[in-house]
């Protein structure tokens, strides 16, 4: 694989832009900002706050990983930055929209065209095939046409990430790291500007995480973001900017 | 090409075909009760009145001295009255065995072919019948033991006997099953009637009619009847009686109006029940979905299309349970309209077509009720956070001892020193309070009214008992003349194993009211005071006792008929043309045979002029069982017979409570059907929340058996959780169970004999009920107990 189309990332719209929302302007360049961010859960002794008044800005193309142990709120801002969770606290500012003012449906409908979504546990769907997985998105977007299209689009993606032999099975009948390759094939689907990834690589062995980590950089050299979290200090070798989660707060 | 999300809805269905057919089992469970219920109703009213119509029932009938078929036809041209015809009726008996002779009467229709009124139509052999011949009415073969080509043996009250053949059977809709009956109708033309020398072919003495107008207005109905009456009386004839039944109404007409109402009211809960059912199944399948749900959301599936998946299954899961639940709610219908109504009640049905009406109710039930089920879960589900979604990990929601019930638990546990895993249980059942108190409310329903139908089932059994106790002798012989009482009891007794006999004297009066009107005619009993032939209970007043002569107790029929009468009252008996008082001292229950009255029998002979005589011997044999009982009644009459005596009607007390039992074994098995669907639908209801609780636990269940609990822990653990709301709900249900069963014993015994039954509470079905939900609680359990057993632990730990 010498090269990445950037047919791959010139998205057909067909039809029906999912979100409803209006982008509201955002004051610096930023493709990710984040103000006064505080994420605080209930529990039988108190609040417990996972973020405390974050500030984050990342800029359209960045690759940038974020370390952190376990229990640092890596997660937590994963989820806060792809609308996954609603902040206690503060303002969150992605691709222009202002998640923290936007509802649930929006947000689903926003994301699945503007953010593609990794986890550790990989999240597919049991009951489709990888295909249809990665089909999925795309189906809800009502992107690339007919389901033909969409089908075309799907097997490409998994030629990309080399699972195009595994197209027609389901996730559970694929190791780990073909389902990682799956999910980041279904992250794209949509031809997202920014990927999220929470511990991507957690749970894969190190060859496969070297594999998933060399997507990641082609990604970000045909422009798009990427926003990695992850417990593994070795992260810092593939990133672009490595941020640092400490109890809540950020530190560069 | 089908689109991808629509896939995943048909590998839902596909892939998880026990679930599937849960669900589906779910809803066709309340299409098929409210089909069955509507198609049996739908089709027993409609086949019902189009049997009404075609029967042309008379509005009325007079009993009169002889008449000629000029004078109904003058009768028929009377403004009021759109035809009249003539009838004659001949009470008789029909040999069935060597000894044993049965009750049957002959109606003679002239015109067999072209009679308008009291219809009978043909059903099989010839028509119309010709001299010498019999037509049966079709449900009575079997009591007469005679079919079509063979010969039957009659003995008419005059002692004569005449051989008939029958060559054919009609269907007379005024008559149900002669067994239940005790009497068969048969069909003869005025040649044989003639023939056998009862009466003149030309003459009648009952005068059928049928009234132009107004033919539901009951006061209309008695204005004519007085109209025609006084025709009468001017052609110099005299009428002896009338008999206007209840416009619309067949004899029949209590047991149909209580199926129906039971159809509707059964019909009803079972939906209820099957509806709660349908939500606690759509709530396991979410549950089991909301991971699913939160990955659809993060890829950017919108509210709508997520909601029009489950739209989707949901309508799928209906359409499968219309296909499960319509043909065999056609089919039960068809069958009970079949089996009970047309073979017992003698509707018959010229179509068993069931109406679209039924068809589109459930298309609505099976694809409504779901929806409106499915949609709570269905809208809690999808707004639960794609956050909480995605982290659902199958331990349940946690957080005990907040409410009162977790305390109790909390406490008991600590009392009774409880074994862990029987806690675990414990806390289980009670951790989705809302799951819980759906899955009880099934099964308590369930419970209260399977203990309340087989408490309408004992009452039945109890009343019938309390009924007999009017009847307290083996053997009863009617004669059609006053005989000397001394000679008739000498007679009885000269049979072996006959050991006591009495005499009663046994008359048709009618009240002479104070306004110089006269009542329907009751029978009047006059029997010896001190009598141990009966035995019956009182509602009020007291018994007859010998110091009584001008006394009377009356049944209740009496004083509904006459409701101005009450203990204490007076009434009027005209007795050989002079108007007698009796003064009314007590009232007895109904004998399910109209309106009666007993006096003392010495003092009644003296004011009626007929001292020491009798017509009705009460015998007691010297065994009690039915086969011995028929076989004294075979040699009593031919006793009696040798010596010359004319035996109009005879009877034993054990075929009397075969025919009362038939009547209530209709209802009572109508209600035990409904009793097994509710214990169908109460199990499916618990295997459904057994399943639902354990894949919300798999992990939870994953993490005890990574710290050491056996299979064999983790099974009896999710069995305990399946007794444990068993027992509740067997508990809940008891309490339940004593006011729903008063409530339906009295209106089984409204409906069928105007009186609530003697209610007993069946305490049998009690403990029945209890291993029945317990056999259902571990049948439910079971299925979930092994599939949390059947993972790995590491699948169920990494359980998606």
């Amino acid at each position: 694989m010498s090269s990445w189309p950037l047919r791959w990332f010139s998205r057909s719209v067909s039809s029906g832009q999912a979100s409803a929302q209006t982008p509201t302007a955002v004051s610096d360049t930023s493709i990710i900002t984040t103000r006064g961010l505080s994420k605080a859960y209930p529990t039988a002794v108190g609040d417990f706050y996972a973020l405390t008044d974050l500030d984050l800005h990342l800029k359209q193309g960045e690759f940038v990983g974020l370390i952190g142990k376990s229990g640092a709120g890596k997660s937590t801002l994963i989820n806060m930055l792809s609308g996954i969770d609603r902040p206690t606290a503060g303002e969150i500012y992605v691709g222009g929209h202002a998640l923290h003012q936007m509802s649930e449906s929006d947000i689903a409908a926003w994301r699945g065209q503007n953010v593609g979504v990794i986890f550790q546990f990989f999240q597919l769907m049991p009951a489709l095939t990888c295909l249809q997985n990665v089909m999925l998105p795309m189906d809800f977007a009502n992107l690339y046409g007919s389901e033909a299209g969409r089908r075309a689009r799907a097997l490409e993606l998994l030629e990309q990430v080399e699972i195009a032999e595994h197209a027609f099975k389901p996730p559970t009948a694929v190791s780990g790291g073909q389902q990682q390759r799956v999910a980041i094939a279904r992250a794209l689907a949509c031809d997202p500007d920014i990927i999220l990834a929470d511990e991507p690589t957690g749970n894969l062995d190190s060859h496969t995480a070297t594999a998933v980590f060399n997507i990641f950089r082609r990604l970000v050299d045909n422009g798009k973001t990427i926003f990695i979290a992850s417990h593994d200090r070795d992260l810092a070798r593939h990133v672009d900017r490595t941020l640092t989660l400490t109890d809540g707060h950020l530190e560069d | 090409m089908i689109r991808t999300r629509w896939y995943k809805v048909f590998f839902d269905l596909w892939h998880n075909k026990a679930r599937t057919l849960l669900v589906a089992l779910a809803i066709a469970v309340g299409v098929f009760a409210v089909g069955f219920v509507a198609n049996a109703r739908a089709i027993l009213v409609r086949e019902l009145q189009l049997d009404l119509e075609k029967a042309q029932l008379a509005a009325g009938t007079l009993y009169t001295t002889p008449f000629t078929a000029v004078f109904a036809d003058r009768i028929s041209a009377m403004p009021e009255v759109s035809l009249a015809e003539g009838r004659n009726t001949v009470r008789a008996r029909v040999q069935v065995g060597p000894d044993e002779w049965r009750n049957i009467i002959f109606v003679v229709i002239p015109n067999m072919e072209t009679h308008q009124i009291d219809r009978v139509t043909p059903v099989a052999g010839a028509w119309p019948p010709q001299r010498g011949e019999i037509i049966l009415e079709r449900l009575a073969p079997e009591y007469v033991q005679s079919g079509i080509g063979e010969e039957l043996l009659i003995q008419f009250a005059d002692g004569t006997r005449k051989h008939g053949r029958v060559t054919g059977l009609a269907h007379d809709p005024q008559r149900i099953n002669a067994s239940i009956m005790d009497i068969a109708f048969a069909y003869i033309t005025p040649d044989t009637f003639a023939s056998w020398g009862l009466g003149d072919a030309n003459s009648f003495t009952e005068l059928r009619y049928r009234v132009t107008a107004n033919e539901n207005d009951l006061a209309h109905l008695e204005s004519v009847a007085d109209k025609i009456q006084k025709q009468v009386e001017d052609n110099r004839g005299q009428t002896f009686g009338r008999s206007i039944p209840n416009p619309g109404e067949r004899p029949v007409q209590e047991i149909i109006d209580t199926l129906v109402l039971m159809l509707g009211l059964f019909g009803f809960i079972i939906l209820l029940l099957a509806s709660f059912l349908v939500v606690n199944t759509i709530t396991a399948l979410l549950t089991q979905q909301t991971k699913q749900i939160g990955v659809m959301k993060l890829v950017g599936g919108r509210r709508r299309q997520i909601i029009g998946m489950y739209v989707v299954l949901v309508l799928i899961f209906g359409l499968l349970a219309l296909a499960i639940g319509i043909p065999p709610s056609i089919i039960a219908a068809q069958q009970v309209i079949i089996l009970i109504v047309e073979e017992l009640l003698n509707v018959r049905p010229d179509s068993y077509a069931v109406p679209v009406s039924v068809l589109l109710m459930q298309v609505v039930i099976g694809l409504f009720i779901p929806l409106l089920a499915a949609s709570f879960p269905l809208l809690k589900g999808i707004n639960i956070t794609t956050h909480k979604a995605l982290n659902d990990i199958g331990m349940g929601s946690g957080g005990y001892a907040h409410g009162r019930a977790d305390r109790l638990f909390l406490r008991l546990q600590r009392l009774a020193n409880l074994q862990r895993p029987l806690i675990i249980s414990l806390r289980n059942s009670i951790r989705h309070k809302g799951r819980l108190f759906l899955t009880l409310f099934v099964l308590v329903i369930g419970t209260a009214l399977f203990i309340s139908v087989l408490s309408v089932r004992a009452s039945v059994d109890l009343t019938i008992s309390n009924f007999m106790r009017f009847h307290q002798y083996d053997v009863l012989l009617s004669f059609n003349r006053n005989y000397r009482i001394e000679q008739l009891e000498r007679e009885a007794l000269r049979v072996d194993g006959i050991t006591a006999v009495e005499t009663w004297q046994v008359s048709s009066q009618r009240r002479q009211r104070p306004n110089d009107t006269e009542s329907d005619s009751f029978q009047l009993f006059a029997v010896p005071p001190d009598t141990s032939y009966m035995n019956p209970a009182l509602l009020a007043g007291r018994w007859l006792t010998s110091a009584d002569h001008n006394a009377l107790v009356v049944n209740i029929d009496l004083l509904q008929a006459e409701p101005d009468l009450a203990v204490g009252e007076t009434l009027i008996m005209s007795l050989n043309g002079r108007d007698v008082p009796f003064e009314i001292v007590g009232v007895v229950p109904t004998q399910s045979a109209g309106a009666m009255a007993y006096a003392p029998r010495d003092p009644y002979n003296y004011l009626a002029r007929q001292v020491g005589q009798g017509n009705r011997l009460q015998i007691i044999t010297a065994q009690h069982d039915a086969a011995y009982q028929e076989a004294q009644l075979g040699q009593l009459i031919r006793q009696f017979e040798d010596a010359s005596y004319r035996v109009s009607n005879s009877r034993t007390t054990e075929s009397l409570q075969l025919a009362n039992k038939l009547t209530f074994d209709i209802i009572v098995a109508f209600l035990v059907m409904m009793a097994l669907l509710l214990a169908i639908v109460g199990g499916l209801g618990l295997t459904t929340t057994m399943s639902i609780n354990v894949l919300e636990r798999i992990r939870e269940i994953g993490v005890l058996r990574a710290i050491g609990a056996s299979n064999e822990s983790v099974r009896q653990i999710v069995l305990a959780e399946g007794l444990i709301i068993g027992a509740l709900s067997w508990l809940i249900g008891l309490f339940l169970s004593w006011p729903t069963a008063v409530f339906m014993s009295q209106q089984v015994g409204l409906a069928l004999l105007n009186t609530p039954l003697d209610f007993t509470y069946a305490w049998s079905s009690v403990a029945l009920w209890f291993v029945l939900v317990m056999f259902l609680a571990t049948a439910a359990s079971l299925g979930p107990a092994r599939k949390a057993v059947s993972l790995t632990i590491r699948e169920v730990l990494a359980y998606e």
